[in-house]
């Protein structure tokens, strides 16, 4: 019997392909309360839930020019959580009209032991850093603002220092492919903040 | 003669007293105009106004009076002209005639009004002179009514309002009572 | 040319000189022409010689400045004059020019007074022809006085007017602005475009019901002001979506089974009180109305979706806007979703009867239920950690890294939906009711003994507890052993005996009614053993459930004998819950006198020992009370030597 052919596209199996709507901003630090009370305003009536997170990017090359990249992020503060692995693939070039960035996700539940199977498997760590800040949710939708600190020693993740003045503002929405009527309700709920930060489409490409 | 002579003289004793009243009235208020004008106020301009028109109205009376013998039919000569200072003229008239002489004479006898009060009799005569008598009559009347209605609502006011009302409330009722009366008058 | 002599003409040159005075003789005085250094000097002081170019010193500039100042001053005091009195200008002079004759007047009588420089006269003097009716010229003057006044009073009333209208339509617009800060203080609003949007739905509050919940706020500031401005007046209305006016709530009741289901989906309704603070605004009456219409929607969307997909025994029935489910056999438990709109139509009264059927329990619990499911959605276990996972319950994330199986994953998602909540609930209270109805029928049909029922305060949705105690009347504290705790639950109730003992009922009325007139003869024979100890007598024998005798049909029949201090006598009581009471007495030999002679005694002391039973006529017996009646036979029995 042979085996059976090797695809290099992630396996997506059964499940549907989820697109990842993302807009994204920064805030300086002395506006974060104005920020942070704003978006108890406007999301969901709860709490808003604090975080501490770590992050890891692996890459593997491959043939290809472009590397294949994976995120690792695992939960500081809260015990007992397993880990999130996420893929994001390229950004789909759609209409320009399309008022966010929209990119095919899988996103992977995964025990402690990942970045010792990662590592198996041929990936290497590019990078890590720490995030600390608060989540917000409104519906389907949402809204993370933290603070990228730098690890100093790679792997401790207790010597950190901030990396800039500033908050990171992400808004993204995970929905199955072929909706694109959520990118418009980012849209008008990014407008409702709009003096105080400004939510847009970053393309990655053009940062590198 | 004698009787008439006491009466005339008494008549021009209270006509110069009144005169004399309307002139201090006159001199004060030219006063507070020149000099206060910034502390003026409405109600003190009005009172000043009214007190004015109280003496005239007196000085009227005084000129109706049985008493007064009809002025129109003395006439004023005067006897002597002199260039000389007098003292006692001088101090009758309080420093404004120190010399009873030729220049002063024509002035002060004249009786032709200045020229804009003359424009307005001329005016006012022949105005008077395009209205009919009766008509004239039914004018009469509704203006004796409209202006005894009028002042019955006044005291009506003041007596119904608390003390001081009237002053007080010259602002709102009465201002729209008589816009509501002479809008009608000036109609007629 | 030629002619006549020669005229004369002279030729004066026009006079140069300004005249000073003209004397009393008619000589004039001229004004001496300035010199040539008096003509210098008056162009000097023209010139301003602090603007000159080049060298100054200080000396002239100290001059200038003070000459400079001078004029100033003077145009200064020449200025204070004249802008500052312009408004009282034209009345100053007017006050001149009177006061001017006023003093004329004075000086001439003054003078005349005096008589040496003038005097007055008498002269008849000729009528003069009346020139004119004096009133008219009176009228016509004070006319023209009076319109002069008029205007300007008109001018300031219009001004003044104006400014009212002004006012009132600031206050319009504050209204409606202060109107919209009370609005904004319950509710979520935003502007979009120029029309201001808001959110009643219970979205933020974690509900995932499509409906977008949206009202529009509009300005109703046109009304005209010369009309009355009616009581009501509200600068601000709202207008809600078209598919939630009117009022509606969720009508849940339970009746016997309908023989025939042909008119299900019926709408039967009754208007529900409008529950809203006196002094509430319109807009939030109508408001809170439209969220109520909106909640209840999603209510009955919820039940329906799980009436269809859950499966169950005996399925339930969604028909319109009714859903009919079978909690017991016999029992029909329907919920339905009134919606009534506020037409003229809907004015009549519908039947009053199916207010009573209407559990408020039911559908305020349903309304909780909803409020607890929204906030599930919303509470912080659902938050992902780490931040970029995403939503959803944190057990649910550990099933594949836990390698869950599929019963694992089956029971982390097992939980009842809202329909069965409300099932078991509607079930529970009507055992509970049949339970207390049971009870009371019970009590009120035996007076003896007698039954109370101690219902708990507290209770439970799903569970609630009754003690239940059998006494005799009277005998309260001798005869007490009978008390029951039942725990009225779901679908079954559960008896704990004061003894230990614990039964399981179901939910058939019958059994608990067996089971309690089995405790209560059982009771009756408790208290004879009880009321044997109090008065000395010796209990033989004691059995709960007798083998001997009629078969009872419910229960079994219980059975105590107990004999006198004295032993002569002896009572033997068999009770049964269906064949009642049988007491029967022994009485010693000595005493009977239908006892057949024999041989076999020799001794006479044979004849103390008990002979045959005798049975009593208990219902002849005095006594208000089985008890009281033992008592009295016992007493009777017990000789007072």
């Amino acid at each position: 019997m042979e085996a059976p052919p090797v695809t290099v596209m992630p396996v997506t199996g059964g499940t549907i392909n989820m697109m990842e709507y993302l807009l994204q901003g920064s805030v300086l630090d002395q506006s974060l309360e104005s920020l942070l009370h704003r978006l108890r305003g406007l999301c969901d009536n709860m709490e808003p839930e604090a975080f501490v997170d770590h992050e890891m990017m692996f890459l593997l090359k491959g043939q290809q020019a472009s590397p294949f990249v994976l995120k690792a992020r695992r939960s500081i503060d809260k015990a007992g959580i397993p880990w999130h692995l996420r893929y994001l693939g390229q950004p789909e070039m759609g209409d320009k009209n399309r008022h966010a960035l929209v990119r095919n996700c899988v996103d992977i539940a995964t025990s402690d032991n990942l970045t010792e199977f990662l590592l198996e498997m041929g990936f290497r760590m590019d990078h890590e850093f720490v995030a600390k800040g608060h989540i917000f949710r409104k519906g389907i939708m949402k809204v993370v603002v933290c603070k990228i600190f730098r690890i100093l020693i790679p792997g401790n993740t207790d010597n950190i220092e901030p990396l800039s003045l500033s908050y990171l503002v992400e808004l993204s929405m995970v929905a199955p492919a072929g909706q694109d009527t959520v990118s418009d309700e980012m849209r008008s709920f990014a407008e409702q903040l709009k003096p105080l930060v400004h939510l847009e489409k970053i393309d990655p490409k053009r940062l590198t | 003669m004698q009787r008439e002579e006491k009466q005339l003289e008494l008549s021009i004793d209270a006509l110069i007293n009144q005169v004399a009243d309307l002139k201090n009235s006159l001199a004060s208020f030219i006063y507070k105009l020149e000099n206060e004008y910034e502390r003026l106020t409405w109600p003190s301009v009005l009172d000043s106004f009214a007190l004015l028109s109280g003496q005239l109205n007196t000085l009227n009376k005084v000129l109706k009076n049985e008493k007064t013998p009809l002025l129109r039919n003395q006439v004023l000569i005067p006897l002597i002209l002199t260039p000389d200072r007098d003292d006692e003229i001088l101090r009758l008239t309080e420093g404004r005639v120190p010399v009873f002489s030729h220049e002063v004479v024509p002035d002060h006898l004249r009786t032709k009004p200045d020229p804009e009060v003359e424009e307005q009799e001329k005016q006012l005569c022949t105005d008077a002179a395009h209205i009919a008598p009766d008509l004239a009559q039914k004018q009469f009347q509704s203006l004796n009514k409209m202006c005894s209605n009028l002042l019955e609502k006044i005291s009506k006011e003041e007596r119904e309002s608390e003390s001081g009302g009237i002053v007080l409330e010259y602002g709102e009722m009465e201002r729209f009572i008589h816009i509501w009366c002479f809008k009608y008058i000036s109609k007629l | 040319m030629s002619g006549g002599p020669a005229v004369r003409i002279s030729i004066e040159s026009a006079s140069e000189k300004q005249v000073q005075e003209v004397g009393l003789d008619g000589a004039e005085t001229y004004l001496q022409p300035l010199s040539m250094s008096q003509n210098l000097a008056r162009l000097a002081q023209r010139i301003d010689f602090s603007q000159g170019s080049g060298s100054e010193d200080e000396g002239s500039v100290a001059r200038e400045q003070d000459w400079a100042e001078e004029d100033e001053e003077e145009e200064e005091a020449s200025v204070k004059f004249q802008p500052s009195l312009w408004p009282w200008d034209s009345v100053r002079n007017n006050l001149r020019s009177a006061l001017t004759e006023m003093c004329v007047l004075y000086d001439v009588l003054t003078i005349v007074k005096d008589k040496r420089y003038m005097t007055l006269d008498p002269v008849s003097q000729e009528p003069l022809p009346p020139k004119q009716n004096p009133k008219i010229l009176q009228l016509v003057s004070k006319k023209k006085s009076l319109a002069g006044a008029a205007d300007i009073l008109l001018k300031g009333a219009e001004r003044l007017s104006k400014s009212v209208a002004e006012n009132q339509e600031n206050k319009r617009q504050r209204d409606f602005n202060s109107e919209l800060l009370r609005l904004r203080q319950h509710w979520k609003l935003r502007k979009v475009g120029d029309k201001i949007l808001g959110d009643l739905s219970y979205r933020s509050a974690g509900s995932l019901f499509p409906h977008h919940g949206m009202f529009e706020v509009i300005k109703n500031t046109d009304i005209d002001l010369d009309k009355k401005i009616p009581e009501d007046y509200c600068p601000l209305d709202v207008q809600i979506p078209s598919d939630l006016e009117g009022s509606a709530y969720i009508k849940v009741s339970i009746q016997k089974q309908a023989p025939d289901i042909g008119d299900l989906g019926t709408i039967n309704l009754f208007k529900p009180l409008p529950k809203s603070k006196p002094g509430a605004p319109h807009w939030q009456i109508k408001l809170e109305a439209a969220q109520n219409v909106l909640l209840c929607k999603e209510i009955f969307s919820q039940l329906s979706r799980e009436a269809v997909q859950i499966k169950s025994q005996i399925p339930h029935i969604v028909v319109k806007n009714q859903i009919i489910s079978q909690p017991f056999p016999g029992l029909q438990l329907s919920i339905s979703f009134c919606h009534s709109s506020n037409d003229k139509k809907y004015q009549k009264p519908s039947e009053k009867q199916s207010a009573e059927n209407h559990l408020y329990v039911l559908e305020h619990n349903l309304h909780q239920l909803i409020r607890e499911f929204h906030k599930q959605t919303l509470s912080s276990s659902m938050m992902p950690h780490p931040a970029s996972a995403p939503f959803g319950p944190k057990r649910m994330r550990l099933a594949g890294p836990q390698a869950f199986d599929k019963n694992e994953i089956n029971s982390l998602q097992q939980s009842e939906g809202l329909l069965e909540k409300i099932i078991k609930q509607a079930k529970h209270i009507f055992l509970r009711r049949r339970t207390a109805r049971t009870i009371d029928s019970l009590a009120s049909r035996i007076e003896d003994p007698q039954i109370q029922a101690h219902w708990s305060n507290i209770n439970d949705v799903y569970e609630s507890s009754v003690k239940v105690l059998i006494t005799s009347q009277g005998y309260e504290q001798i005869c007490k052993s009978i008390q029951l705790q039942l725990n009225i639950g779901v679908e079954q109730i559960r008896v704990v005996h004061r003894d230990g003992r614990v039964i399981t009922l179901s939910h058939q009325e019958q059994e608990l009614q067996d089971f309690l007139l089995s405790q209560m003869s059982q009771h009756q024979v408790h208290a004879v053993q009880q009321l044997a100890k109090v008065m000395g007598w010796h209990v033989l024998s004691f059995s709960n459930h007798m083998g001997l005798g009629p078969v009872e049909s419910i229960g079994n029949a219980s059975a105590i004998t107990v004999a006198s201090p004295s032993g002569d006598y002896s009572i033997s009581v068999r009770n049964g819950p269906e064949s009642g009471s049988k007491v029967m007495v022994q009485f010693p030999r000595s005493q009977c006198k239908d006892l057949p002679k024999s041989d076999v005694f020799q001794d006479n002391k044979w004849n103390q020992l008990r002979g045959p039973f005798k049975e009593v006529q208990w219902n002849k017996m005095e006594g208000r009370n089985f008890v009281y009646k033992m008592e009295l036979l016992m007493a009777a029995l017990t000789p007072c030597s």
